[in-house]
């Protein structure tokens, strides 16, 4: 479906210099530098795949979307989404692809969502039997015709991006690109986001390409990740592989009976967190029994008052490949 | 094709109900438009008393008569430049490029939708206020006004064009409020919103006839007011069309270099 090939994109920014003299220095001369903002990446993403494309600010991942659906021309490098090259046939890819932008809308803002999509059935000439059929399947499942009627600048967030998801979805899209897609919202409308992409991903086959930071989105959603840094792809699989990947050690939770104000432990064991001074959080190798641990608490007097032992999560995986760059 | 119309009537239909759903500007508009007829009609009448000799071919009676329908020409012209603008700022455009319909055609689109609210909500009411309060008395009949429409159709377009160019140049600079205030001084001045342009030296006449500003107001008005002029209503046409070609393709290479080199930072 989404086929992407030595893909590059580089954006040339000018240097502007600070203080007085530099500023009137650079209304005549400024110095230029050349961002890699992504660099060589190639990957492939199946019919009906729902694919977690994650990464840090700045890591490349919205230009990437951009390129996908069109927006942006790559530098170099090959995009064909269903056949079709989005930069160079993007009205013929506009009837393929549907696009959230979390901190965006496609919404007319001074006018009921009803209009709003009244307008978009114009555009993407959708069946008016279709169309109805379509508000109701929405209303069922995101409760959009609550609001159906309410000026777009009135929404409440997730009222605007329940209206948005409707919104991309009308006319039947094979592809759908969400960036962000539950950005700022609460955890009730979180879940039920979730929960209709899901649905459209498995009843409907949409192939979903989802770039978040929220990993409990990624955790829920989707079994392959595309991990990009620095312009590059560092990871590319399912979840399941990359926390054996990076896991070899577990996360231990250590609760004391009394206040330790500097804990210090030898070496493997590393404190990543200090919650409290009655709460430490440990990275331990996965080879070390958690009872030599406890005799060490014991020689310092440390009382335990509970301690728990966990393989780190998904999002902790991801934050140690960060700060470790390059090591997978 | 028959979509393509559809689609466009469209926006045209939503652009007038956007226009029409903040009441508030709606009375504040036509306070201002009603507050411009009469501060103009009540200068040009003293003018006209304190200095009758020096107005040349102009009496009072004519120059109310033009401020009046040049006034209303100019209020039935929707601006529209902040759509665009404010899309480019934002970063919204992007949405729009997305979509597969024309981002200039949706403009002109909007703006006529937003002209006929003008037309209806504002030009219209203040002809009526005009006739009962100000007595205006245009000798207009029916060859007039089938004069009138080809160049105020054309002068619409022309309008149209110079604020889509005004809302491309937002691609090239995160502020273009100065743009746009140096385009409306000069429609102010040489459009003959304000003054006929008639009343200028008659060398300033000749750079300004080079301009396309006063094929916005004054020629539309001066066919309705069947003013003299130096050339023909045919040879003014042809001028029209020229200058509307020569605005609207700088305009379109404005608009197609910059959505080219669009970056579309952030996430």
């Amino acid at each position: 479906m989404i086929e992407v090939k030595n893909l590059c994109k580089y954006f040339i920014i000018k240097k502007r210099k600070s203080g007085f003299i530099g500023s009137l220095k650079s209304l005549f001369y400024s110095e230029e530098d050349t961002i890699k903002a992504v660099d060589d990446i190639s990957f492939q993403i199946q019919p009906g795949e729902l694919v977690g494309y994650i990464g840090q600010n700045g890591a490349g991942k919205s230009t990437t979307i951009k390129m996908l659906t069109g927006i942006l021309k790559p530098s170099s490098g090959q995009i064909l989404v269903n056949g079709i090259d989005p930069s160079l046939e993007r009205s013929k890819n506009a009837f393929q692809i549907g696009v959230v932008f979390g901190q965006r809308s496609q919404l007319w803002m001074d006018l009921p969502v009803e209009e709003s999509l009244d307008l978009l059935r114009s555009i993407y000439k959708i069946d008016k039997k279709i169309y109805d059929k379509k508000i109701e399947f929405f209303s069922d499942l995101l409760g959009i015709h609550e609001f159906m009627k309410q000026q777009a600048r009135k929404l409440s967030l997730g009222q605007r991006m329940k209206a948005d998801l409707a919104a991309s979805l009308l006319h039947s899209p094979k592809v759908l690109f969400l960036d962000e897609p539950t950005i700022g919202l609460d955890l009730l409308v979180k879940e039920k986001v979730r929960s209709f992409i899901r649905s459209i991903n498995e009843n409907d086959k949409v192939t979903i390409i989802l770039t978040t930071h929220d990993i409990q989105d990624i955790e829920f959603l989707a079994r392959r990740i595309i991990i990009i840094d620095r312009g590059k792809i560092g990871y590319d699989g399912g979840i399941a592989n990359f926390n054996k990947l990076v896991g070899n050690e577990s996360l231990v939770s250590v609760h004391f009976q009394e206040p330790i104000k500097n804990l210090v432990l030898p070496k493997p064991y590393i404190i990543t967190q200090k919650l409290s001074e009655f709460q430490y959080v440990l990275r331990i190798p996965d080879e070390e029994p958690l009872s030599q641990l406890i005799e060490i608490f014991q020689k310092n007097n440390y009382l335990i008052q509970e301690i728990n032992r966990e393989k780190p999560e998904l999002g902790e995986a991801i934050k140690k490949m960060y700060e470790g760059r390059n090591d997978i | 094709m028959t979509h393509f119309f559809e689609t466009h009537l469209k926006f045209i239909s939503k652009a007038f109900q956007r226009s029409i759903a903040y009441k508030l500007e709606y009375y504040t508009g036509l306070a201002n438009a009603f507050l411009y007829i009469f501060i103009f009609t009540s200068v040009w009448r003293t003018v006209a008393l304190e200095s009758p000799g020096s107005l040349g071919i102009w009496t009072g009676d004519a120059l109310v008569n033009y401020a009046i329908l040049s006034t209303l020409i100019k209020v039935s012209y929707g601006r529209n430049e902040y759509l665009l603008i404010n899309k480019i700022k934002s970063g919204d455009i992007a949405y729009d490029i997305l979509k597969p319909y024309s981002i200039p055609i949706m403009y002109i689109s909007d703006s006529l939708g937003v002209s006929v609210f003008q037309l209806f909500a504002r030009a219209i009411p203040l002809l009526l206020f005009s006739i009962f309060f100000f007595g205006i008395t245009p000798d207009v009949n029916m060859y007039k006004i089938l004069q009138f429409l080809p160049a105020y159709l054309i002068s619409f377009l022309l309008f149209l064009s110079f604020g889509f160019l005004i809302s491309s140049l937002a691609f090239y600079f995160t502020e273009v409020f100065s743009f746009y205030i140096l385009n409306s001084a000069l429609i102010t001045l040489l459009s003959g919103a304000v003054i006929p342009i008639t009343m200028f030296p008659e060398s300033f006449i000749g750079i300004i006839s080079w301009t396309p500003y006063p094929y916005l107001y004054y020629y539309p008005t001066a066919i309705l007011l069947d003013m003299p002029m130096s050339f023909s209503y045919n040879e003014l046409l042809i001028r029209y069309f020229i200058q509307l070609f020569c605005v609207s393709s700088l305009a379109f290479m404005i608009y197609n270099s910059g959505i080219k080199k669009m970056e579309f930072a952030g996430g």
